[in-house]
């Protein structure tokens, strides 16, 4: 197990403040169920490939795309296809 | 007497009796089960013609078809069951309904859903809850429940669905219905609102296997609006092993219902009769998997869901707002649902800069183990058999905690995963009338294996043929 806290009391306090008690409480049960993940060891040679990318004809699956936070909503619906897989990595803190 | 909806049984009654004979049935069916709650936008109205001349007319001219809401239809209401879609009217068909349409299917209308997909009960829906009609004190499964429910009460002879993590085969469980979720690339999801652009499929739900296979035939195939699509017709023909593999349940037998482990054990043994061998698995990856699947989906949902701003297309509010962001904040608080909202903030979390190893890669990592592993068992068996759903359908004021409800998409994530076509089938009933589904995971591209195996049952066993008691009294 990851010594580092499931969630920042920061981020929890904000997350009850605008969505209530509800929200919060089931996605820190959520992230409890993602630590079994820490469980898992010599995971860092695997990659990630997509399964049928072989076949495909885009070779960019799951490239995380960098963005700032304010460019979240303005800029990202223009530019990111449903169907290119490319999660938006944030990168000033949550 | 009520009819038996298959292409085929269509086809005959088309001919035989006429279209409208037929929708006067379809009709008559949907009036009996309005109250489940399936159709959320109705073209029920245009069934009222009487054309009966068929000279000339494509082979599924007429044939009645409903769309899951969260596939856009050219000048049909599209929601995906949210708010935030409120009033957007699509100018555009998706690839799988134009080639329906091109084909002459009719489409009597839109299904119920989980907002955006996301559920496995059809209760996260602006709309309302759909309820089972094997008990409408149930529910019908998540996310496509509105096409399951209208396949299993004869108002449609197939419907697409949409599968981002089981969504067609566990309403198909908890409905007594085929669903198939077809090989990832198979059928293009241009038109499809996205939720997990990596797991998402278009699938299809009908009353017999061979109804499925011609529905998928219609739809699937490469097409240029969709990079991830694939011509997969050159192919070649899948050679049965006649060998099958199942699973070892041991270590989750306290978290399956009895009578699905009962009607499992009574699947295998019947395959196992008309002379197939097979192999008993233990997938040591089964335990991780639902945390596998939902960082990875919700990661992917936040990074979709970011289009939906309130200025596009939708819900909007008036423009007293001056502040942008503020706009966004207030347009999303108020046109997402509860579930859509924690999948966001999920979704984001893992993302997000100091977790993002943590979590996000390691789950990609983990999913590029389990591809691997399973590459291995394809190596030796046709397909996987497994138990659909762990449990019977819920009772709609059930209360279940959010990770009970991810919990029980435990034996259907496995074919998002790794891209593989699963079908659920009607493989027998419980002690009160429930139908109970069990799933075939097939190699990429083996959907020939999952027909082979599920018609081999379906010819020994009549359950895709009983009717739901709704539509009896």
């Amino acid at each position: 197990m990851s010594d580092k806290p499931l969630v920042s009391i920061d981020f929890l306090t904000h997350l009850s403040k605008i969505e209530g008690e509800n929200i919060s409480e089931s996605i820190v049960a959520i992230l409890e169920l993602f630590q079994a993940l820490d469980e898992i060891e010599n995971l860092n040679e695997e990659e990630f490939v997509h399964p049928t990318s072989k076949f495909l004809r885009i070779k960019y699956f799951n490239q995380p795309l960098n963005v700032r936070r304010d460019e979240l909503f303005r800029n990202v619906p223009k530019t990111l296809s449903s169907y290119i897989v490319a999660p938006l990595v944030i990168t000033d803190d949550t | 007497m009520i009819l038996d909806l298959t292409l085929k049984s269509f086809f005959e009654l088309r001919e035989k009796k006429g279209l409208k004979f037929v929708y006067d049935q379809i009709l008559y069916n949907y009036e009996k089960v309005r109250q489940t709650n399936c159709i959320i936008t109705s073209n029920f109205e245009a069934l009222n013609f009487n054309n009966s001349d068929l000279n000339g007319k494509k082979e599924f001219f007429g044939v009645p078809v409903v769309i899951k809401d969260n596939i856009v239809t050219k000048d049909i209401l599209t929601t995906a069951a949210s708010k935030i879609l409120e009033g957007f009217i699509p100018p555009y068909d998706a690839t799988a309904v134009k080639r329906l349409k091109e084909a002459g299917c009719f489409i009597v209308g839109k299904s119920n859903l989980d907002e955006f997909g996301m559920g496995s009960k059809n209760k996260n829906s602006v709309y309302g809850a759909c309820l089972n009609p094997w008990d409408i004190t149930r529910v019908p499964g998540g996310s496509s429940g509105g096409s399951a429910v209208a396949v299993a009460s004869r108002i449609c002879v197939a419907a697409l669905g949409s599968d981002t993590g089981g969504s067609v085969r566990l309403p198909a469980a908890f409905c007594g219905v085929y669903g198939l979720k077809p090989t990832y690339g198979k059928v293009s999801r241009y038109g499809l609102i996205a939720f997990g652009s990596s797991l998402d499929c278009i699938g299809v739900m009908a009353s017999d296997v061979n109804t499925v296979r011609e529905i998928l035939n219609l739809i699937s195939g490469i097409d240029e609006n969709d990079e991830t699509s694939v011509d997969s017709s050159a192919f070649p023909e899948p050679v049965i092993k006649k060998r099958f593999g199942y699973l070892n349940l041991n270590e989750f037998r306290n978290h399956i219902d009895p009578e699905i482990l009962l009607t499992y054990s009574k699947t295998i043994n019947f395959f196992k009769e008309e002379g197939y061998e097979c192999l008993e698995l233990n997938l040591e990856f089964l335990k991780y998997i639902i945390p596998c699947y939902y960082i990875i989906c919700t990661a992917e949902a936040a990074s979709n869901l970011s289009r939906f701003d309130g200025l596009r297309y939708g819900f909007s509010l008036d423009a007293t707002e001056t502040e942008l962001d503020s706009y966004y904040l207030k347009i999303r608080t108020l046109g997402f649902g509860e579930e859509v909202r924690r999948r966001i903030l999920l979704g984001n979390f893992v993302l997000s800069a100091g977790y993002q190893g943590r979590y996000y890669s390691k789950a990609l990592k983990l999913r590029g183990r389990v591809f691997r592993m399973m590459e291995e068992v394809f190596q030796n068996i046709d397909v996987l058999l497994t138990p659909t759903s762990p449990v019977l359908p819920p009772r709609i004021d059930e209360s279940q905690t959010v990770v009970q409800e991810y919990l029980m998409d435990i034996f259907t994530v496995l074919a998002n995963l790794c891209g593989y076509p699963a079908l659920s089938f009607p493989a027998g009933f419980s002690s009160n009338n429930l139908p109970i589904g069990v799933q075939i995971i097939g190699n990429l591209f083996s959907e020939d294996k999952l027909f082979h195996y599920a018609e081999l049952f379906e010819r020994n066993h009549e359950f895709n043929k009983a009717v739901p008691p709704i539509l009896i009294c």
